[in-house]
């Protein structure tokens, strides 16, 4: 489930930076940006000047890869996955071929790289996730990367993976051995907040929440006072889905007001590493929703319906609040609140609310759970980093820039057409760690002032979606839940400074224990939470639960996780 | 007898293919089942992956869910087997009392339409129907002034919802095999019985089902290899952790261990398990159908 949860948010990224690359404005300002200096790819340089990491191979080296194909990329006349624009660039400038051992659609990618890790012949470089990883891990299959790495990054590749405070690229080292580059992104991508209809407020002649006491008062109004005035009892406060902990109408954001972080591990005083569901703190959330579902605020069919499912009820005017994350305004929001062109739910973004005097703050994860391995029979390595180099800073470049543009766009954008997602063939394209706060920092004064030079010039396209928005055009009004003041960007933003997260503290791969456990444990968590939630048992059930979780393996799970944080604390 | 063989080899020939594809897809990947007795890597692949003896077994039996698994799994699929074995029949001895040729088509062709829908979609479709605040069948149930019941949601409905929806959408596909037999009956079987004063009760009774016997005694025994099969698509997509409990099957909790945690020496050892079980269960049933009803598939 967690896995479904963190691809929406990688794919929903994903439409970001398609969006980003979507830019055919002419005349943007050219300020120049760190990472220039790699662009210096081109330009040969002779050998008694200072070691360059970027210097073109010649004659021009292989590097075999493998792909998951996006289908939704508009290709330039002939090209195509295993020839293009992107991979030409490559060449032309690094004298790197990169070569596709296979591409496949993206459901099937999982499968395809489980096939050939099993049959023992990986390409030099291919995107991982943390279960293959560790399969590779055990069958010694990966390069150490650790000292190439050192020497051929880039300063600006350097500072660019460790702006998250160095968890994502910590998550690569086993053993303190490099064995991955990051697939970065996004760190805050995964925190939580909430979402609720202002023309109920407003009719019940209600104040926004500041405390979970206010967002329990309105969720009971949202109940009873009939919201919608349609005369009928058919209204519920709160959207749940059946996987709880999911951040989209979930209730990662509810836990994380009463300072419980299911899923994921914290450091107690004595510095050792809990597990976050099993904590005393769960049991008063659990508490206060068994109440909330008795007095019919939660739909008493949300155990069996997935997200898509309780969001038509959300569609149907019958639910007035939801925790979400910074993108639950585009899906699934938007396709209930606007209709025909016209906006006609007003829905606010809110910080998630705290039950006591402490500010909540919301759960993330460190490490992405994707990585980019390289293979330990990869005859050039250091080509990978040097691809990985020059996706960076070309990802990163402002738009104007030619040679950075030949990495992002295919040859009908640069003219001026349709986005054509090609960022996407750079086969070590990675996320920016801290693009949002970034963002959410800037946006309202740029708006106000009408100067999108305020913001990164990577990132104009979010200022034309909000200004269009407000030219009228509510097909961007996904985007503005996420840009406008006060929204997900700008409360990510807020959140950052008031550094309102709490991390996962343990980034390793799966302990064996973990392994073989998992699957009990998880399904025993999920099982009791539910029961609880609808009454099906009683909320001591905790207790016996939490007494279950630690004697049918949990134990051991700690012991292996607090012995790993010992190696690197 | 090489004459005989002369006549035949065409046949054999035209056999060959289907021989062919079973072997490549149904025999070579038995070798397969050596995960079940190893920490099976990927990576390390089946040749090199350490080998741990039964410990994937022990695991297995020690896990706390494993016996309600199978019984969750044998009630729902023993109460399929049943109820699924019975209705076909029935359907297809009345469908076939009915004159109207147009109407017997029409209606052959319905029941039989939900068998090509996917357990993805009809799963969505189920959660509408069954919802007790705004379902169809909600709404009937509080039409009758009663209290209409979470039929996903609840652990003592959930294996019944499972049985009844899993013979609506199948037994129109088993009602077709009975047809074609039923009209592969002599039909002047039925004109002397009618000149003997037999009426259609009577004509049902001795003339029609007998002429069904092999018929269903092959679908019995071919079924009964299925009783630990309670279908994976279906569970699937119907149940949530309000029903794990009772819902929880066999293919899930393989699905979840192999698929989701990736301990796949473990899944494989529970999926040969229930294979074993099968293979005994279909070798006995084949036996009791020769003996007793004197019917052999080969």
């Amino acid at each position: 489930m967690y896995r479904k949860l963190v691809l929406v948010g990688v794919a929903a990224a994903c439409l970001f930076v398609a969006a980003c690359s979507n830019e055919s404005q002419e005349g943007k300002s050219s300020t120049s940006t760190a990472g220039q200096e790699t662009a210096s790819a081109s330009s040969s340089k002779t050998p008694e000047q200072d070691f360059d990491p970027m210097q073109k191979y010649d004659p021009p080296v292989e590097v075999t890869t493998v792909r998951s194909m996006n289908p939704s990329i508009i290709w330039d006349q002939g090209e195509s996955y295993d020839r293009n624009g992107v991979y030409a660039a490559y060449e032309n400038d690094l004298g790197i071929k990169i070569k596709n051992l296979w591409s496949v659609d993206g459901s099937q990618y999982d499968q395809k790289v489980n096939i050939a890790i099993a049959s023992g012949d990986i390409p030099d470089l291919m995107q991982v996730n943390s279960v293959q990883f560790q399969q590779l891990l055990d069958a010694d299959m990966l390069m150490d990367i650790g000292e190439i790495f050192e020497k051929y990054a880039t300063s600006y590749t350097k500072e660019y993976v460790t702006r998250d405070g160095g968890g994502q690229l910590d998550s690569t080292k086993i053993n303190g051995k490099m064995m991955a580059l990051p697939y970065t992104n996004g760190v805050h991508n995964d925190s939580t907040y909430l979402f609720i209809r202002n023309d109920w407020l407003a009719e019940l002649g209600l104040q926004p929440p500041k405390t979970m006491q206010d967002l329990e008062a309105i969720s009971t109004a949202f109940t009873r006072n009939d919201p919608d005035r349609n005369g009928k009892d058919d209204t519920f406060g709160l959207a749940l889905q059946k996987d709880l902990m999911s951040g989209s109408l979930g209730l990662q954001g509810f836990f994380n007001g009463f300072h419980a972080y299911p899923n994921i591990w914290l450091k107690n005083e004595a510095g050792e590493l809990v597990y976050g569901s099993i904590q005393p703190e769960m049991k008063n959330a659990l508490a206060k929703l068994k109440e909330m579902y008795a007095n019919g605020e939660i739909d008493k069919e949300f155990g069996v319906k997935d997200l898509a499912k309780e969001a038509e009820l959300i569609a149907q005017d019958k639910i007035g609040i939801t925790y979400g994350l910074f993108w639950t305004g585009n899906y699934p929001l938007q396709a209930g609140a606007v209709k025909d062109g016209k906006v006609i739910q007003d829905w606010g973004v809110y910080p998630i609310v705290s039950a006591d005097d402490q500010i909540a703050k919301a759960q993330l994860q460190k490490s992405t759970g994707l990585y980019y391995v390289v293979s330990k029979k990869a005859k050039n390595p250091e080509a990978i980093i040097k691809m990985y180099n020059q996706s960076i800073w070309a990802m990163d470049a402002p738009a104007t820039d030619p040679n950075a543009a030949k990495y992002v766009k295919g040859k009908i954008q640069i003219e001026g057409g349709a986005d054509q997602t090609y960022y996407v063939l750079n086969p070590t394209f990675v996320g920016k760690q801290d693009r949002f706060p970034v963002v959410g920092k800037a946006i309202s004064k740029a708006l106000a002032e009408k100067d999108p030079t305020l913001l990164p010039d990577s990132e104009l396209i979010l200022y034309d979606f909000m200004t269009d928005y407000l030219n009228g055009n509510t097909d961007h009004w996904g985007y503005a839940m996420q840009l406008k003041q006060g929204g997900t960007l700008e409360t990510m933003y807020q959140y950052t400074q008031e550094n309102r997260f709490v991390f996962n503290e343990y980034f390793g791969a799966l302990t064996p224990s973990m392994a073989e456990k998992n699957s009990t444990l998880s399904k025993k968590q999920e099982e009791v939470f539910t029961r609880i939630i609808v009454g099906a048992a009683p909320l001591e059930e905790f207790d016996s639960f939490v007494e279950q979780w630690k004697s049918l393996g949990g134990n051991d799970i700690t012991k292996e996780v607090n012995e790993w944080y010992q190696t690197v604390r | 007898m090489r004459k005989k063989h002369k006549i035949n080899w065409p046949f054999h020939a035209m056999l060959f293919p289907g021989v062919l594809l079973v072997f490549v897809y149904c025999y070579i990947p038995m070798a397969g089942i050596m995960i079940a007795f190893q920490k099976f890597n990927p990576g390390k692949g089946v040749f090199h992956s350490p080998w741990v003896g039964w410990d994937n077994f022990r695991f297995v039996f020690a896990m706390e869910d494993t016996l309600q698994v199978i019984y969750n799994t044998v009630f729902i699929a023993v109460l399929k087997i049943v109820v699924g074995f019975v209705v076909p029949i029935l359907f297809a001895l009345l469908l076939n009392e009915v004159r109207k040729t147009l109407f017997k088509r029409t209606v052959q062709t319905l029941v039989y339409l939900p068998h090509f829908m996917s357990w993805v979609i009809l799963g969505g479709i189920l959660v509408d129907i069954l919802s007790p605040s705004n379902g169809l069948v909600g709404k009937a149930i509080s039409f009758l002034g009663l209290e209409p019941v979470f039929f996903l949601g609840r652990n003592d409905w959930f294996p019944f919802v499972l049985v009844l929806s899993d013979v609506w959408k199948e037994f129109g596909f088993g009602t077709i095999v009975y047809l074609a037999a039923l009209t592969s009956i002599n039909p002047s079987l039925y004109e002397a019985a009618k000149i003997d004063g037999a009426n259609r009760w009577k004509q049902t009774i001795h003339i029609s089902i007998p002429g069904i016997v092999p018929m269903i005694v092959l679908v019995g025994t071919l079924s009964l290899g299925n009783v630990l099969n309670a279908g994976f698509d279906q569970v699937y997509n119907l149940y949530s952790p309000l029903v794990y409990e009772r819902g929880d099957i066999i293919d899930t909790l393989i699905y979840r261990l192999g698929l989701e945690s990736a301990q796949y020496g473990v899944a494989t050892a529970l999926g040969l398990f229930k294979s074993l079980v099968s293979f005994v269960l279909i070798a006995t049933s084949y036996f009791v159908a020769y003996r007793f009803a004197n019917y052999r598939i080969f």
